[in-house]
């Protein structure tokens, strides 16, 4: 029997998770809960017993009423998950608490150190990628310079919005990719088109196993295919959600940028008219987005491989009569 | 063979009187069999090379190579037979990544040839295992430098300036000692590789074969990768011009 000598265990409980073993990660989150609320599942066991329940034997009868329990209780384990869908603004409150798999482990199921929005776009020779370099410690802002953009191989750039350890996982899967496909030495390498599908799984499959990845991730290169230079934007996010697009935006970006965006970009860009409009942006997310800090790192893709430039800062306007006084025209009952 | 119908041949775990383990002598004799296998270190990298004996016409050019890359920094020349060099370079390429994974910075050369030996060494040391049958040549480049070591069946593994195996080793090291490792920069290391190599084949014997070559030096990033196609050519040609030459001599 996998839980040993709990001696207060409920039995049914406990035999359904040696038979179906590999539920266990939502099934010792279902008999976290059984636990506290013992007599309230009892009684309701009780109730749900009165319904009209098809011929079983009994053993097939006590599986019957472990399923019903469970879709049941499963209604509140989503309610739980109820989250927000980018890492930008981690709020402890309305994390899912920690779900036990087995004694002894216990996973990380929200955020702690969260970097803000990723801004890019395509522009006339590549692609470019803009964020701030903060990370904050749930609402605070604790770190202040670090390097959310990343080179990924010859031909491609990632950028990450939410849990920064979760990126730094992320970092060391794309290593090993990297290095696996150098010593394959076949002339081949792998495209930001690849690096792109490999996260997407990544993604996806630790979402399945609830356990995520706390992150949004847009990936970004340049790489010869049969139709010459092909230019390549994506991007995914912790539930899998993946696409393809000329310009993306994450977390609080996706709000405040896309619109920017929208309206102003164009296919062919010069790279100074994509800085300029990805300052835009940032600027913009400055001064509305309160887990943003003034220092910003651009990087670009091009044939000529990645450069990552070093932070700067831009120049702020903080004497708007609305900055001046917040408070007024804002009618609240505080 | 002095050890045939002794029966102190027929294990890896039974020493003869006179204190040999004759497996490990016919292990070895499978790697002197083999292609030659050449690796030298110059002054600013490694180079490796490989005379790759092509025994059938249909065989796809490129294929059933003999230099792999491990991690980065480093590669593995075999020598015998080619089956069991992969699963030496698998084992090293998993010691590899798992030093990296633990320790957060690219496994030393040293430590690697260790390893491999050690890997090696163990089949050596069991009734049920056979040693394997090929010897190897591992280059690296880490903080201490270009480093060359040669791993043989029996398992010892010792730090080298030039190292041979395979058919042509007497006289590829022969020639290897006549070059000046510590001027000689890979560049001219390639070619003086393709030079032995072509030099020590035997058309008689061995009728088609394929140049391999490989190097790690700050040309390439100070990572190992095969010699680029042109840098390949250049060295074939004139190896083939310095044979010719021999020839009209």
């Amino acid at each position: 029997m996998r839980f040993g000598s709990d001696s207060d265990q409920d039995p049914v409980l406990v035999s359904v998770s040696t038979t179906r073993p590999r539920l266990s990660l939502l099934f010792d989150s279902l008999r976290k809960k059984e636990k506290g609320n013992q007599n309230k599942s009892r009684r309701d066991e009780a109730d749900r017993s009165i319904a009209p329940e098809p011929n079983l034997n009994p053993s097939e009868r006590e599986r019957e009423r472990e399923r019903r329990k469970k879709s049941n209780l499963f209604e509140e384990e989503i309610m739980a998950w109820q989250q927000p869908m980018d890492g930008s603004h981690a709020s402890g409150s309305k994390a899912a608490a920690a779900v036990a798999d087995g004694p002894g482990t216990q996973r990380t199921q929200y955020p702690y150190v969260t970097g803000s929005s990723i801004i890019a776009l395509k522009y006339k020779d590549g692609v470019i990628m803009a964020s701030d370099t903060g990370a904050s410690y749930g609402s605070t802002l604790r770190y202040k310079s670090v390097e959310r953009i990343k080179a990924v191989g010859k031909h491609s750039l990632i950028g990450a919005s939410g849990e920064f350890s979760d990126f730094q996982e992320i970092l060391r899967y794309l290593d090993e990719l990297t290095l696996s496909d150098h010593m394959w030495d076949d002339g081949n390498s792998l495209g930001p088109k690849e690096v792109h599908s490999y996260l997407t799984r990544v993604m996806y499959n630790r979402r399945n196993k609830f356990d995520p990845l706390w992150n949004s991730l847009v990936i970004g290169g340049v790489k010869k295919g049969p139709k010459g230079e092909e230019k390549y934007l994506g991007m995914v996010n912790m539930i899998g959600t993946h696409f393809e697009e000329n310009h993306i935006a994450t977390g609080f970006g996706n709000h405040m940028a896309i619109p920017i965006l929208r309206t102003e970009w164009r296919e062919d860009m010069t790279f100074e008219e994509a800085v300029k409009l990805v300052e835009k942006c940032l600027l913009v997310l400055l001064y509305r987005d309160r887990s943003s800090i003034n220092k910003f790192q651009i990087a670009k893709i091009t044939t000529e491989g990645a450069t990552i430039y070093p932070p700067y800062s831009l120049k702020t306007y903080w004497g708007f009569a609305a900055f001046e006084n917040p408070a007024q025209g804002a009618v609240g009952s505080w | 063979m002095s050890s045939i119908g002794t029966g102190y041949d027929l294990s890896v775990t039974t020493f003869s009187p006179d204190g040999r383990v004759f497996q490990v002598e016919y292990a070895t004799k499978a790697v002197d069999n083999s292609g030659t296998v050449v690796g030298i270190k110059c002054k600013d990298g490694i180079v490796l090379g490989v005379e790759k004996l092509v025994t059938s016409k249909m065989m796809l050019e490129g294929s059933n190579r003999r230099i792999h890359s491990v991690h980065w920094h480093s590669g593995l020349a075999v020598a015998g037979l080619a089956a069991d060099g992969r699963q030496i370079v698998s084992r090293a390429k998993s010691e590899a990544a798992s030093y990296e994974k633990v320790y957060g910075e690219p496994i030393s050369v040293k430590e690697l040839a260790d390893r491999v030996a050690s890997y090696v060494h163990l089949c050596t040391l069991y009734w049920w295992l056979r040693p394997f049958g090929c010897g190897v040549i591992l280059g690296g480049y880490d903080r201490d430098g270009p480093q060359l070591y040669m791993i043989e069946p029996s398992g010892v593994s010792y730090k080298y300036f030039g190292a041979a195996l395979g058919k042509g080793r007497q006289a590829a090291k022969t020639e290897i000692e006549k070059l000046k490792l510590s001027e000689l920069t890979c560049r001219e290391g390639i070619v003086e590789v393709a030079k032995i190599i072509y030099g020590v084949h035997d058309e008689a014997k061995d009728k088609a074969f394929e140049l391999e070559l490989s190097w790690i030096c700050d040309e390439s990033n100070r990572q190992h990768q095969k010699v680029p196609a042109d840098l390949l050519e250049q060295a074939k040609v004139a190896a083939q011009a310095a044979l010719e030459e021999m020839d009209a001599d």
